[in-house]
């Protein structure tokens, strides 16, 4: 039955892909901004909230590893947002670009991905050279991939992984990670033990609930501490049960307009509206 | 991981939103469903046309056939009690093979030459219908002969009632009641013993009334002669005609003809309730036949000529006869309507009958392939299930952004980014300068 799943993992990914295609300005790195709509900042920041909640509190930064079922998800883009809403509540924070294969946050900060993680690793960059200071707020960090290696899974089960993860720890509040799909690549349970929590990225009307459930099997059965599920791209439909909840809360928030950026209810953007 | 497990229910309300949403596929399989359904119809259905028309007979036992009427209730004629299954028994003769071969025969007794079979079976009966021909034509002459002796003996008692008349007149002058008309014997011996001479205008009366009575009495010698002469020749007949008919059913032409003569006809009469209102009474004394024939309208011409001529001749010879009556009379009622198009619009009735139905049923199909598809999508769809089913909490949910504020954002950040690019190369000039 190999063939068959492999056919259905091919048509999962064109499929996605081909979704993603349709609104191909979906593709650009999106990052929020003054023009965000209330709805989708206030998603992040709740969830943002929801972490903050979910993770172990300890002395010293918190890993947290962002993976998916499958390529497509917008696992990415809620990474980086993600990343942006912790460095917005003036916590440091570092978004690390795990995926050496394929990473895509460097595209997100206008950027190559080179040198990044995997320079760092095999030795040939100081920490300096690739941790790189976001334009968008002055907390957050980012680190790319780097060069593309053929050996990703041993670079990121390395002693120097984990010696950068517990040394990034020092440095920063909150490490946020950008890791492959879990179900076709390995690398994320490489360092899944080096996290503190892992957060499974799906996408609504995409992504299959018995793949959803197998990632959240393999995620458990390598002992990774899973702190729950983010859907994303969901969509808003007339029909309105299968989003029963969310559309009551979409409602409320409706009436709380509040722009983005701003942390006092009150006070509202200085900048104009474009 | 630990999953639950669940048992997915089915809500009606779902089913019609999910039904709803797919509204415009539904209406496009619907009318894709109509359209076949309809264009098979009209293909099926564009060759049928059925002519025909409708005719009325008069049934009235109380007349008899010298156009008396005779009145009267008896509990067998129409209007009786037993009327409605005598009318009932008379439609299911019409309807039944007896009427279609009669109608077959077209008044005749015995079938034509040459038409019904080829070969020995043909050559067979031809010689069996020579050979009843004879038999046939002195039936008829005796049938003829038999007619005009009725006829005579019609006149001749016209002619004995007219002299009883003038003898009762004249016997009444003479103040002497009883007279009869069959002038018993002792009547006839009064009359020659006691009045005869003593009144010429009545001797001669009597003279005359006596011999209209025995012309009456030859008169109806000769019908009852003819009518003896008539049984012989029937019964002579009887045996070649129905050698004829035999070897006639066996042919395999008589059988088709058979069979579409009967599939045009159809007979039938209205039962109304015994009354004395005359409406109810008129209501059960019709007969109506209705003529059908496919596609073929000369055809259905000659069967309605076949049915025009032989009902009225087939009801009178074997309808039920009342008691004291001497015979069921039937004349055709209405004004004929010429053999039309009966069907005008069949071909369109059809396609939309048809094209409803295809269409309905392709809505339901549709409907059920919907449904299935939409139970077969396991995509995540509802979250809350998700989160119950594997027992592992929903941290977010993320809307879905937008297309126009994406693209906007794409622009702004190229924008934000040419701004801040431009901020840093003046902090960095600024900088030089200082230095």
């Amino acid at each position: 039955m190999g063939w068959f799943s492999n056919l259905r993992i091919s048509f999962h990914d064109w499929r996605a892909r081909r979704n993603s295609q349709k609104n191909r300005s979906h593709r650009t790195e999106y990052l929020l901004n003054k023009n965000t709509p209330f709805t989708v900042t206030e998603a992040f920041r709740s969830l943002k909230a929801s972490l903050s909640v979910s993770l172990p509190k300890r002395d010293g930064g918190v890993a947290l590893m962002v993976t998916s079922a499958y390529p497509e998800d917008g696992k990415t883009t809620v990474t980086t947002n993600l990343a942006l809403m912790f460095a917005q509540s003036d916590a440091k924070v570092l978004l690390l670009d795990a995926d050496i294969r394929k990473g895509r946050v460097a595209r997100y900060f206008k950027r190559k991905s080179t040198p990044g993680l995997s320079d760092y690793l095999s030795g040939q960059n100081t920490l300096e050279e690739v941790i790189h200071r976001s334009h968008i707020n002055e907390n957050l960090d980012y680190l790319t991939c780097g060069t593309h290696s053929p050996r990703p899974y041993e670079l990121l089960e390395s002693v120097e992984m984990t010696d950068l993860v517990k040394l990034l720890k020092t440095k920063y509040d909150y490490i946020i990670i950008d890791t492959p799909p879990v179900l076709l690549l390995s690398d994320a349970l490489a360092i899944a033990p080096d996290t503190d929590g892992t957060v499974l990225v799906c996408r609504h009307e995409v992504s299959y609930v018995n793949d959803i459930v197998r990632a959240l099997n393999v995620l458990e059965f390598s002992k990774v501490n899973v702190l729950g599920v983010v859907v994303n791209d969901h969509k808003k439909s007339k029909s309105g049960k299968y989003y029963g909840g969310y559309r009551k809360k979409y409602y409320y928030y409706r009436s709380y307009d509040y722009t983005y950026g701003s942390t006092d209810p009150n006070k509202k953007d200085d900048e104009p509206t474009k | 991981m630990e999953e639950k497990n669940q048992h997915e229910g089915i809500s009606l309300v779902d089913i019609i939103r999910l039904l709803f949403k797919k509204l415009w596929l539904l209406i496009i399989v619907t009318i894709i469903g109509g359209v076949l359904g309809g264009t098979y119809a009209i293909r099926k259905t564009e060759d049928i046309n059925y002519f025909g028309t409708k005719v009325e007979f008069y049934v009235n036992p109380e007349k008899t056939k010298d156009g008396t009427t005779v009145v009267g209730n008896s509990q067998y004629g129409i209007y009786g009690a037993y009327g409605s299954h005598i009318m009932d028994t008379m439609t299911k003769r019409l309807n039944s093979d007896v009427f279609a071969e009669y109608l077959l025969l077209d008044g005749e007794e015995l079938p034509a030459k040459d038409h019904w079979a080829g070969g020995e079976a043909g050559e067979t009966l031809n010689a069996a219908i020579d050979a009843a021909s004879g038999y046939v034509v002195q039936k008829q002459e005796a049938q003829a002969a038999v007619d005009a002796a009725i006829l005579a003996q019609t006149q001749k008692k016209t002619a004995y009632d007219s002299c009883y008349q003038t003898v009762s007149v004249e016997w009444s002058k003479l103040l002497i009641q009883g007279l009869t008309t069959s002038a018993t014997f002792d009547e006839a011996e009064y009359y020659r013993e006691n009045l005869q001479g003593k009144n010429p205008a009545l001797d001669i009366a009597i003279t005359a009334w006596n011999q209209a009575r025995y012309d009456l009495t030859d008169a109806q010698a000769n019908v009852l002669a003819a009518n003896t002469a008539l049984g012989v020749a029937e019964r002579a007949a009887e045996g070649p005609i129905n050698t004829v008919l035999s070897l006639w059913r066996q042919t395999s032409k008589y059988k088709s003809a058979l069979s579409s003569i009967k599939g045009a006809t159809d007979f039938s009469f209205m039962d109304a309730s015994v009354t004395v209102d005359d409406v109810n009474k008129l209501a059960r004394s019709f007969i109506y036949a209705k003529i059908s024939v496919l596609n073929n309208q000369p055809y259905a011409n000659d069967v309605l000529r076949r049915v025009l001529n032989g009902v009225p001749s087939f009801v009178e010879k074997y309808m039920f006869i009342p008691e004291g009556y001497d015979t069921t009379n039937c004349v055709l009622n209405t004004t004929v309507n010429d053999i039309h198009l009966t069907n005008p619009g069949y071909t369109t009735n059809q396609a939309i009958k048809t094209g409803l139905l295809l269409g309905g049923m392709f809505f339901v199909i549709a409907c059920v392939v919907l449904i299935l598809l939409d139970r077969a999508d396991k995509r995540l769809r509802d979250y809350e299930a998700l989160a119950a089913r594997i027992d592992v909490p929903v941290l977010g949910v993320i809307p879905s952004i937008p297309f126009s504020d994406a693209k906007h954002h794409a622009r702004g950040q190229a924008e934000e980014h040419a701004e801040k690019m431009a901020q840093q190369a003046e902090k960095e000039n600024a900088k030089k300068e200082d230095e």
